[in-house]
């Protein structure tokens, strides 16, 4: 019961933890001034402290009340995320085309179940679009391909 | 004045800026048709391709991007019931029943003229009351440019969907990320863990790209291909009865009016603009009885103020750097890059750019109606794009684009990191958009506290001593106030009924 309390709060939680590694480095780290000339850390720890207090208020609250949340999809999550990885994996590798071809490939599995043809036309028309776009139209100097 | 505007003519006619300032409407319009891509994902995505293009040219393509995303959001709304933009989710609710009614193409065309006769009133506000405000604004000392921030962020927070809690968390959680990187006061580096590439902080294309683009594609990947209403919509469908066209001039104007007033309310944006307008019209109307049934003053009105609202939040973000809405912390952005300090001097230092941008404004418009009637067609195919092409290509899109600005893999890699972490804020109901105006003016309002305490030798009182500053942050505690309660207890009532569900 008390798990799934917590889970409901994750996004909540996120935030406490963010907040308080901005807190502890201000307060560390970073020297905090005087009230005539604060210094780095004055602000941060000041925004850090509120953010602590409502995300305690915010945890405190939806404990009592569960408040709605979605669940998350995976797939489209891993999709997406290994799409921009292989993106930044394959461009120092191959160059820009190659990694937009591997990019929209690794992405097309984010929504849902694709034929090979479709698959295959995703892939070339990201290729073809990107060339057309950046390198041809906006003339960006980008690396088409690399190593070959 | 008129030797102003006739600066700003030959600034905006020159042929490259009228053929950028038509590429930006026309990709807008393109990106805001397609649903869940709204003008800050347009912006966001064509905010590199502008680093290539003289400043002048580059705001007017992005200020075309930005208005022809808005006025594509409605063509979704109209033809779909999905808001292509949050600000034109108020036109569903009598767009979408005129289209079932088979009068989708009236509900187009009163759009278009709504949204241009919207945009130049915006555009008449801007040229008359920017010069006044930009002097004014020479008065303000520190303290009083930290309660306009503060206002601006606590704006930002009360009319952030997911509650005024939320929205205050966003914005704290943006203004620390945007204290990441040097202090530009004490030289020291701030929360880098020693990574050399955020010496200079995290770049703010790369927090929106990561938090509204891949964060967007995670969250609608998969989302089924809606039905499309597929009628025919040809020239014949397209005009209202004689008496419709009646009703809908005083409908605009107040639309107008009150869309030019809320947008120049910094944070606060189109959605706020539209929402009222739409909530007085439905008071004061003849016809408030066919409110939400298809009613053609539904449609006129928050139209009307959403386009006058994209207009008139030029003001504070040019002549004070506050932005008016999420989008315009990116404008912001992209006159920064390119060395122009927005701000009360910018009319002064950069006549041109500015008189320019405001006639361009008036070419856009003009081009939004020249080109969408005509167009229309186009717009109703390519909401029948699948899903399956357009989130994998909106991907490769926005990840070329990041890596395009400095050919910097450490910036995909932050973008990702975003992207995930505004999924997980999504999930749990925190709405990114007051995320990145916290970013945005974090930094400013830190610069302004801390020349504030030093003019005052460390007197907190100094913010309550100017009548100016004292006013805008007892604002801001009303706002809060006012909003937090009615909202809890809404709240509460909502999760009672979760409860009882499960």
């Amino acid at each position: 019961m008390l798990i799934q309390k917590l889970k409901a709060q994750a996004g909540t939680l996120l935030l406490l933890v963010i907040a308080l590694t901005f807190v502890a480095g201000a307060l560390t780290v970073l020297e905090l001034g005087t009230p005539r000339r604060m210094g780095p850390g004055a602000f941060p720890l000041i925004a850090g402290l509120i953010l602590t207090g409502l995300c305690v208020v915010t945890l405190f609250r939806d404990l009592r009340m569960p408040a709605a949340y979605q669940v998350a999809d995976w797939r489209s999550v891993g999709s997406v995320a290994a799409a921009v990885a292989v993106f930044a994996i394959v461009t120092p590798l191959l160059g820009v085309l190659p990694a937009a071809g591997a990019c929209a490939f690794a992405a097309s599995f984010a929504v849902g179940s694709l034929s090979h043809a479709r698959r295959a036309a995703l892939v070339t028309g990201a290729v073809l679009g990107v060339w057309l776009i950046f390198l041809v139209g906006l003339r960006l100097p980008l690396e088409a391909f690399r190593g070959f | 004045m008129l030797d102003n505007l006739a600066l700003g003519y030959a600034t905006a006619t020159t042929p490259s800026n009228l053929f950028y300032c038509f590429v930006g409407t026309f990709l807008g319009t393109f990106i805001g048709v397609l649903p869940g891509l709204g003008p800050l994902a347009a912006v966001a995505m064509l905010l590199p391709v502008s680093f290539y293009l003289p400043p002048e040219t580059a705001l007017v393509m992005l200020a075309g991007v930005y208005y022809g995303a808005e006025y594509g959001g409605s063509i979704a709304s109209i033809l779909l019931n999905i808001p292509g933009t949050p600000s034109s989710s108020i036109t569903c609710i009598d767009g979408y029943p005129m289209a079932r009614q088979g009068r989708a193409g009236v509900a187009l065309l009163m759009t278009a003229l709504a949204s241009f006769f919207g945009g130049v009133f915006g555009i008449l506000v801007i040229a008359g009351l920017a010069p006044a405000l930009a002097e004014f604004a020479l008065l303000l000392q520190p303290a009083d440019y930290f309660a306009v921030m503060l206002l601006g962020l606590v704006a930002a927070s009360v009319v952030s969907n997911s509650g005024t809690l939320r929205g205050v968390m966003m914005v704290c959680l943006g203004v620390l990320l945007g204290s990441i990187g040097v202090d530009i006061n004490s030289g020291e580096t701030r929360f880098t863990g020693g990574v050399q590439d955020l010496r200079d902080g995290i770049g703010l294309v790369v927090v929106a790209m990561g938090l509204f683009g891949v964060s967007e594609a995670m969250m609608s990947a998969r989302g089924a291909t809606p039905s499309y209403a597929t009628e025919k919509v040809s020239w014949s469908r397209f005009l209202p009865e004689t008496g419709e066209w009646l009703r809908s001039l005083a409908p605009a104007l107040r639309g107008s009016l009150v869309g030019s007033f809320f947008g120049t309310l910094p944070g606060t944006g189109q959605t706020v603009a539209s929402s009222i307008g739409y909530a007085l019209e439905k008071r004061v109307s003849r016809n408030r009885d066919q409110f939400g049934k298809g009613a053609i003053e539904g449609v006129v009105v928050p139209e009307s103020a959403n386009n006058a609202a994209a207009q008139t939040a030029f003001i504070p973000t040019l002549t004070l750097g506050i932005p008016g809405s999420t989008t315009m912390a990116l404008m912001i952005g992209a006159l920064m890059i390119h060395g122009v300090t927005p701000g009360p001097r910018l009319i002064s230092e950069h006549p041109a750019l500015f008189w320019g941008l405001i006639v361009s404004f008036l070419f856009g418009n003009l081009f939004l109606l020249v080109l969408n009637i005509p167009l229309i067609g186009i717009w109703v195919k390519l909401l029948q794009i699948p899903h399956y092409f357009l989130y994998p290509a909106v991907v490769v899109l926005i990840s070329i684009g990041v890596y395009s600005i400095d050919h910097s893999l450490f910036d995909v890699w932050t973008m990702l990191g975003f992207g995930l972490l505004g999924y997980i804020l999504r999930l749990y109901r925190f709405e990114p958009a007051p995320l990145l105006i916290g970013f945005i003016l974090g930094p400013m309002m830190e610069e302004y506290l801390r020349r504030a305490m030093l003019l005052s030798r460390g007197d907190p009182l100094v913010f309550f001593e100017r009548p100016g500053s004292a006013i805008l942050i007892g604002i801001s505690a009303v706002l809060l106030v006012l909003t937090a309660l009615p909202r809890r207890r809404r709240k509460v009532q909502a999760n009672e009924e979760v409860v009882e569900s499960r």
